[in-house]
C-alpha cells in the first residue's frame, strides 16, 4: 500500500471519528435513555431503604443525583460522566465482592462505558436544561444550534462492533455451533415452562446457533458500513428483541437498542424529529 | 544576521509543541478505540484475564452444571421408575435467579448425588438410583453416567 493511500485511510478515519461533528439530538436522546436505564437497573438496589451506613448513603446520593441530572441534561456532559464513573465504581465493587456480585455483569460494564463515552460528545445541546439556559441567557435571534462533537458516539459504535465481534469469537466452537450451549441455556431458562418444547428440537437449536454466530460476525462489520447499516440495524434490533423475550438479559438488550442511536445518521435523526414535531419545512 | 534564539529553540525541541484540542481529541479517540477493540483479546485469545479488560462472553455459563438424561430408581428386579432432572431435584422448574446462584449445579459425581438428594431420601431399602445422561459444561454436554448415586443404600438389605 502506498503512503498516499495510507494517508487517505487515516484521514477518512480521523474525519469519521475524532473530527466528527453533527446534530446532537441523537446524543441527547441517548443521554436520557441511558440515565433512565441506570435508574431502572440500580434504583431498587441503591435506594436509601436498601443501603446501610454513611458511605453507602453518600454513594446513593451521588448516583441518584447524577442519574437525574443526566436525564434532565443539567451540566449534561459532567453528569453523564459522573453517572458512568459511578456505574464503573459499582462494577469494581461487584468484581471485588464489596457490592452485589451481579454488579460485575457485562450489562453493567456496557452501561457504564456507554455513559463515559457519551460524555465525550456534546450530549447536552439537545433536549436538556443546559439548552433552555442557553436560550434564556444568551441574547440570540435564533436558538443555539444543536450541533457539536460526535466523538463519543463514534466510540460507542466501535464498542458495539467490538461487542459483536468478541462475543462471536467466544461462540466459534463446536459446542455452540452444534446447538449444545444454546440447549443448555434454554434448559436453565425454559425447562418446565411454556417454551420447553424447543428443547425437543435440537436441529432447530443448532440452526439458531449458526444464525446467531453468522449474524454477530456480520453485525460487527455491517454496523460500521454505511451501505449495510440500515439492514444491520433491523437485523440487530430483531436479534436483541428476541434475546429480551427469550432470555433473562436484564438491561442488556435495552441498553444496546438505545446505543443503536449512535449508528444512525445524526442529520437523519434531526430531520425525523423535526418531522415528528410538525416542522417538515425545517426538515427539508 | 543573528538568528532568533526563540525560533532556534522551537526548532530544536519539537516536543514542547503545545497540544492542540484537535490533537488531544485524536489521541483520546485512538487510545480508547484500541482499548475497546483489542481489550478483550488477551483474555479471549490467550487466556490472560484481567477484570479491566472486559471479555464479551455473556451467557456462556448459563446452563453449565445442569443434567440432561434420566434418573432411574432400580431394585433387584430391575428399573422401578424414571425421573426427569427436574423431578429428581424436586423442582417444577429452575428458579428465576442468576444461574451461578443455583446451588445444585453439577461439576463432579458427588454434585449429582446432592442434585438428587430428595430422591435419594425417598428410596426404599434395596433400591438404588442411577443416572444415565450428560451434564452441561462450557465445552458442551459431557457424559456423566453413575450407577449408584445414593451410596448409603448400597448395602441396604
Amino acid at each position: 500500500m502506498r503512503n498516499g493511500q495510507v494517508r487517505n485511510i487515516v484521514h477518512a478515519i480521523t474525519q469519521w471519528g475524532p473530527e466528527a461533528i453533527g446534530s446532537t439530538r441523537a446524543a441527547g436522546l441517548m443521554r436520557m435513555g441511558l440515565g433512565a436505564i441506570a435508574l431502572i437497573r440500580f434504583g431498587k438496589e441503591l435506594a436509601p431503604y436498601a443501603i446501610n451506613g454513611l458511605i453507602g448513603l453518600s454513594l446513593t446520593v451521588l448516583f441518584f443525583s447524577f442519574a437525574f441530572t443526566t436525564i434532565l441534561g443539567i451540566r449534561a456532559r459532567l453528569s453523564v460522566a459522573g453517572l458512568g464513573a459511578m456505574i464503573m465504581l459499582f462494577y469494581a465493587f461487584g468484581l471485588n465482592g464489596i457490592g452485589l456480585v451481579t454488579w460485575a455483569h457485562h450489562h453493567v460494564y456496557l452501561l457504564g462505558m456507554a455513559c463515559l463515552l457519551l460524555s465525550l460528545s456534546d450530549c447536552g445541546k439537545s433536549f436538556s436544561v443546559d439548552r433552555l439556559r442557553a436560550m434564556a441567557t444568551e441574547d440570540r435571534a435564533r436558538p443555539p444550534a444543536e450541533f457539536g462533537s460526535l466523538l463519543g458516539q463514534r466510540l460507542i459504535a466501535l464498542q458495539l462492533s467490538a461487542l459483536y465481534f468478541w462475543t462471536a469469537v467466544d461462540k466459534s466452537d463446536w459446542a455452540f455451533v452444534s446447538g449444545q450451549r444454546l440447549e443448555q441455556t434454554m434448559t436453565w431458562v425454559h425447562s418446565g415452562r411454556a417454551l420447553e418444547f424447543v428443547l425437543h428440537w435440537p436441529a432447530l437449536l443448532a440452526l439458531a446457533s449458526i444464525i446467531v454466530l453468522v449474524v454477530e460476525y456480520w453485525l460487527a462489520v455491517a454496523i460500521l458500513m454505511a451501505r449495510w447499516r440500515q439492514a444491520a440495524i433491523l437485523v440487530g434490533l430483531t436479534m436483541h428483541i428476541s434475546f429480551y423475550l427469550l432470555l433473562p438479559v436484564n438491561t442488556y438488550s435495552i441498553t444496546v437498542i438505545v446505543l443503536y442511536l449512535a449508528l444512525l445518521d445524526p442529520a437523519a435523526v434531526h430531520r425525523f424529529i423535526d418531522c415528528m414535531l410538525g416542522y417538515p419545512e425545517v426538515a427539508r | 544576521m543573528t538568528p532568533d534564539p526563540q525560533s532556534m529553540m522551537d526548532q530544536a525541541s519539537p516536543a514542547f509543541k503545545p497540544l492542540t484540542m484537535t490533537s488531544l481529541r485524536r489521541y483520546v479517540f485512538f487510545a480508547l478505540a484500541a482499548f475497546i477493540l483489542l481489550g478483550p483479546a488477551p483474555g479471549q485469545l490467550f487466556d490472560k484475564r484481567s477484570p479491566w479488560l472486559r471479555e464479551w462472553v455473556m451467557y456462556s455459563g448459563v446452563g453449565v452444571g445442569l443434567p440432561k438424561g434420566v434418573f432411574t430408581v432400580q431394585d433387584a428386579s430391575g428399573p422401578v421408575a424414571d425421573y426427569t432432572p427436574l423431578q429428581a431435584a424436586g423442582l417444577e422448574r429452575y428458579p428465576l435467579i442468576v444461574h451461578y446462584f443455583f446451588d445444585k449445579r453439577i461439576f463432579e459425581d458427588a454434585d449429582l448425588t446432592r442434585y438428587a438428594a430428595d430422591l435419594c431420601e425417598g428410596l426404599l431399602p434395596g433400591q438404588h438410583l442411577s443416572f444415565d445422561g450428560v451434564v452441561g459444561t462450557r465445552k458442551g454436554w459431557v457424559p456423566m453416567p453413575v450407577t449408584n448415586l445414593c451410596a448409603q443404600t448400597e448395602d441396604a438389605p
